[in-house]
C-alpha cells in the first residue's frame, strides 16, 4: 500500500474558540477577527508573522480569505477558501502543513466562522442540486435529508432508537463540563426519548442548535513552535475520501470507510491505540458511520458499539469529548472545526472542560457538505501529542 | 426573485426548468445520454457516467422503488410550514438514479413499488411525486387547490357554441357546483334542466358588458374559461377591408385581455384560481388561408403566458388549450379530421384536475407540437402548403 508523505516536521496549536451567541448583530469577519486577534496573542507572534490564511465559512461570499487578508493587513503567501463545511477543519489543517512542507508558507491561521441567519437560511441555495431537487420538496434543510438516511440505517441494521439516544445523553454530559456549552444540564434517555420529532425519525436532540461563532488554530513547523514555547499536536495521518461510494442508492457509509488502512498505515497505530475520537456529529447516524469507518466496530455495527461503549470523556470510547456540535452549538462551517481543536485541546492538556485520561493518540473525523442527498466529503487524521508547556 | 411567503420556493437552476417544462404538460422528462445511455438525475448537461456532453431530455419509465422515507415536521419556509406534515422520501427510479420526491401516504414504505409523476407545484415548477396508485390518476399531493372542481363556480363564455356547450355539461358532470354559462344575448343550454348552469349575457366586444359581468358575479367565479372566439376565415390579402380581422382580434385577443383583467382582481383577492385561454394549435403555427385568425390566437397566446407570469404571485394559475380543427358550426367548411367538442372538453377538464398548464387534445395536435418543438420551419412550410394556388 503506497502511503502518503509524512508531515514531519509541521505541527498543530493554539485552539482558539469564541464565545457563542445564538444571534448577532455582527458579521462574520467581526468573529473571524476576534479569532485571529485570539490566535495572535496567544501565540506571541505578530500578526504580520501570520504568512498563509485557510478560511473556511458559509456565509462570507462575497468576501474570501485574500480580502480578509486586505481587511487584516496581513500579506500572506498563501490563502485558501474552503466551501466543505463539516469536512473543513482536517482540510485545512492538511493543505496547510503540505504548503508549509513545501515551503510555500510559515504560518497559517486556520479559521471560521458563521453567524446564524446565514447559517439557518442558506439551504435553499447550499448547492444546485438542493435548489433544484431537495429543497423545493419541503424545505425540511438537512434535517429531512439526514432523516432518510437514519430511517434506511435502522431498517437495514435493526438500529433502536436508544442507541442513537446513547451517542446524544452521552455527549451532553461531556459538554455540561465545556466552558462554551450551549447547555447546562444534562439529558436523559426519557428526555431523548420523548422530545418531539422533527423530521421522522430524528428527535429535537439529534439535531444540533444553531450559534454563531469563530473558530481557530495554527499551522506552522515545529521548529518555530517550540522557540515561540507552544504546545502541539503532531499530524500522524491524515485521509480523504470526496463523494466516496457514489453508487450506494442511499448513503449507509462514509467515504473514508475505504481508507482506514491508510490512516492508521500512517500512523502506525491501530484503533485500540486511540485514546479518544472526534466525530462529525451533525447526526447521530453520521457518528456511527464514522466509527464503523475508523474501525471502532464492522459496517453496520456502530448502533450497538454506541450502547456497549461508555462514550463520556472518562469511558472506554471517549466520543465527542467537549459535547461536540449537541452542546457547543453548529457555527455554520465552523463546526467543521471543533472536533480538530477540541483533539488539540485533549493532547496539549489545555481543555476547556473535562480531559482524558493519559491521551496521547486521538482520531478526530470530518464529513460534510451535502450536495443532493448525502454529505460527500469525508476526511480523517490521527493527531498524536508534541509537546505540553 | 422575489420571495412569496404563500409559494414554495421559485428558484430553479436553468437544467432543472427543462424538467417544469415536462410538467406542464404532464410529461416525465429526464436527461438521456446518447452515448452510454445513462439518465441523469441531479439532471445537469454533462453525462455523469461517460463525460459525454450530448444529452438529450427523453421520456424515463414512471417507475421505482422506495428506498427510504421521513416526515418533515419543521421547515424554514412559511409555504411548508402551512402544510405540514409533509411526507417526503427517496425513490430508485427504474430509470436508474435516486430521486427525492414528495409522497403520498399509500407509499411511505421501504421497498414499495410506486409510479412517478412531474407535477406542478403552486410555484408552477416542477416536483416529482410518488404514489401506490396507477398512472392513470395523477394524485393531488401536493394539495393544490386549483385542482378541484368539484364545489367550485365557473364561468364559460362562448357557451352556446360546440365546444362552450360541451364545457358547460363537462364542469356540471364534473362537479361544479355554479356554472355561468355566457353568450351573446341569452344564451340556450339546459339551464332549464339543471339548475347549475346559470345563463349569463356577455358581450366581449362590449366593456361595459363584462364589467357588469365582472361585478355582478365576479367573487363568485373560482374558474374562468375563455372559450368564445370568432373566425373570418380569410387570408391576409383576401377581403376588401381588414375588418374580419379586427374583429377577430376584438374577440379573441381583447375580449380575452378585459376579461381576464375583469375578473383576475377577485380570483386574486381569493389567493387561488384558474384561468382556462381556449387558443388553437394556430397560435403556434399559422395557417395561411385564415391567417389573421391565427395571428389573434398568437396574440392571445402571448397574452396567455403574460397573464401566467403575473398571476402566478397570486396562486391563480392560467392554462392555454391548443386543439386542431375542432367540429362546429364554424369549420363546417374544414377538411377532416376533426376533433369533438365533447373530447376538446374532457381535455379541458382533465388539464385542471391533473394540475397541468398547456392542454394539446387529440393525437394531431401532439404530433404537431412535437414537430414544432424539433423543427417549426418544416411545420410551417406544410402549412404554407396548404393555401389553394392562386386562380
Amino acid at each position: 500500500m503506497q502511503l502518503p508523505r509524512d508531515y514531519s516536521g509541521v505541527v498543530v496549536c493554539t485552539p482558539v474558540s469564541t464565545a457563542r451567541t445564538r444571534t448577532t448583530r455582527h458579521t462574520i469577519p467581526w468573529f473571524i477577527g476576534q479569532t485571529l486577534a485570539e490566535l495572535v496573542r496567544r501565540s506571541g507572534l505578530s500578526k504580520h508573522d501570520i504568512t498563509g490564511l485557510a478560511i473556511a465559512s458559509y456565509g462570507l461570499a462575497p468576501d474570501n480569505a485574500a480580502s480578509l487578508a486586505e481587511y487584516f493587513k496581513l500579506e500572506p503567501t498563501f490563502v485558501l477558501d474552503i466551501p466543505y463545511g463539516g469536512a473543513s477543519g482536517v482540510l485545512a489543517m492538511s493543505r496547510a502543513a503540505r504548503a508549509i512542507q513545501a515551503g510555500d508558507t510559515e504560518v497559517v491561521a486556520c479559521m471560521a466562522a458563521d453567524i446564524a441567519p446565514t447559517g439557518y437560511g442558506i439551504y435553499s441555495n447550499f448547492s444546485s442540486a438542493t435548489r433544484d431537487h431537495v429543497y423545493p420538496y419541503g424545505a425540511g434543510g438537512a434535517n429531512a435529508t439526514f432523516a432518510l438516511i437514519t430511517a434506511n440505517y435502522i431498517r437495514t441494521y435493526d438500529a433502536p432508537p436508544e442507541a442513537f439516544g446513547a451517542i446524544c445523553v452521552a455527549q451532553r454530559a461531556n459538554g455540561i463540563q465545556h466552558a462554551l456549552s450551549m447547555f447546562r444540564s444534562p439529558l436523559s434517555m426519557e428526555e431523548y426519548l420523548s422530545a418531539r420529532m422533527i423530521s421522522d425519525p430524528l428527535r429535537l436532540y439529534d439535531c444540533v442548535p444553531r450559534c454563531c461563532a469563530g473558530e481557530g488554530f495554527l499551522v506552522m513547523t515545529e521548529d518555530r513552535a517550540r522557540s515561540l514555547g507552544l504546545s502541539f499536536v503532531r499530524i500522524a495521518g491524515v485521509v480523504e475520501r470526496n463523494s466516496g461510494f457514489g453508487d450506494d442508492p442511499i448513503m449507509s457509509r462514509v467515504g473514508i470507510a475505504r481508507d482506514r488502512e491508510r490512516l492508521y498505515g500512517q500512523a502506525n497505530l491501530e484503533p485500540k491505540d486511540i485514546d479518544f475520537v472526534q466525530a462529525y456529529d451533525d447526526y447521530p447516524v453520521i457518528v456511527m458511520m464514522q466509527l464503523e469507518a475508523l474501525g471502532f466496530c464492522g459496517e453496520g455495527e456502530g448502533h450497538r458499539l454506541a450502547r456497549e461503549k461508555t462514550l463520556t470523556v472518562d469511558g472506554d470510547l471517549p466520543l465527542n469529548t467537549s459535547g461536540g456540535m449537541l452542546s457547543l452549538g453548529q457555527p455554520g462551517a465552523a463546526g467543521g472545526f471543533l472536533g480538530l481543536n477540541e483533539a488539540i485541546r485533549q493532547l496539549t492538556r489545555e481543555g476547556m472542560g473535562a480531559l482524558v485520561e493519559d491521551a496521547s493518540a486521538g482520531a478526530v473525523s470530518c464529513y460534510g457538505t451535502v450536495n443532493y442527498d448525502r454529505g460527500i466529503c469525508s476526511n480523517a487524521a490521527i493527531l498524536t501529542a508534541g509537546a505540553v508547556q | 426573485m422575489k420571495k412569496r411567503p404563500d409559494l414554495p420556493p421559485r428558484m430553479r437552476g436553468r437544467p432543472a426548468r427543462r424538467l417544469t417544462s415536462a410538467a406542464v404538460r404532464g410529461a416525465f422528462e429526464l436527461p438521456v445520454c446518447q452515448s452510454c445511455r445513462n439518465v441523469q438525475y441531479p439532471v445537469g448537461e454533462i453525462c455523469s457516467a461517460c463525460l459525454s456532453s450530448e444529452l438529450r431530455w427523453e421520456s424515463v419509465p414512471r417507475t421505482g422503488t422506495v428506498l427510504s422515507a421521513t416526515v418533515v415536521r419543521h421547515c424554514t419556509e412559511a409555504y411548508f410550514q402551512k402544510q405540514r406534515p409533509i411526507l417526503m422520501g427517496s425513490v430508485r427510479l427504474d430509470a436508474g438514479p435516486v430521486a427525492i420526491v414528495r409522497m403520498s401516504a399509500d407509499c411511505a414504505k421501504p421497498g414499495e413499488r410506486v409510479f412517478i409523476s412531474n407535477q406542478l407545484d403552486r410555484s408552477g415548477e416542477a416536483i416529482l411525486c410518488a404514489s401506490a396508485k396507477s398512472e392513470s390518476a395523477v394524485e393531488n399531493i401536493l394539495r393544490d387547490p386549483n385542482r378541484d372542481i368539484a364545489g367550485k363556480t365557473v364561468l364559460v363564455t362562448g357557451a352556446s357554441g360546440g365546444i362552450g356547450r360541451e364545457l358547460v355539461s363537462a364542469f356540471r358532470a364534473a362537479g361544479a357546483a355554479t356554472i355561468f354559462a355566457a353568450a351573446r344575448g341569452k344564451p340556450e343550454t339546459a339551464s332549464a334542466k339543471y339548475p347549475e348552469i346559470v345563463p349569463v349575457s356577455l358581450d366581449l366586444t362590449d366593456l361595459r358588458s363584462i364589467e357588469a359581468a365582472a361585478a355582478e358575479i365576479g367573487p363568485r367565479v373560482d374558474i374562468l374559461v375563455n372559450n368564445a372566439g370568432v373566425t373570418a376565415i380569410a387570408g391576409f390579402l383576401e377581403g376588401k377591408d381588414i375588418e374580419g380581422a379586427r374583429s377577430e382580434m376584438e374577440v379573441n385577443y381583447f375580449g380575452t385581455l378585459s376579461m381576464i383583467r375583469a375578473f383576475a382582481p377577485h380570483l386574486k383577492a381569493k389567493r387561488q384560481g384558474v384561468i382556462v385561454n381556449m387558443l388553437s394549435m394556430l397560435a403556434h403555427v399559422c395557417v395561411p388561408s385564415m391567417g389573421s385568425y391565427c395571428a389573434s390566437k398568437a396574440a392571445a397566446m402571448s397574452l396567455t403566458q403574460g397573464m401566467r407570469a403575473e398571476l402566478l404571485p397570486w396562486g391563480v394559475r392560467v392554462c392555454g388549450v391548443f386543439p386542431t380543427t375542432v367540429d362546429t358550426a364554424t369549420s363546417a367548411d374544414s377538411p377532416p379530421p376533426k376533433l369533438s367538442p365533447a373530447s376538446v372538453a374532457r381535455e379541458v377538464i382533465r388539464m385542471i384536475r391533473d394540475g397541468e398548464e398547456d392542454a394539446y387534445p387529440g393525437n394531431i395536435a401532439r404530433d404537431l407540437i412535437a414537430a414544432l418543438r424539433e423543427d417549426p420551419k418544416t411545420v410551417e412550410r406544410e402549412m404554407a402548403l396548404a393555401l389553394p394556388e392562386p386562380e
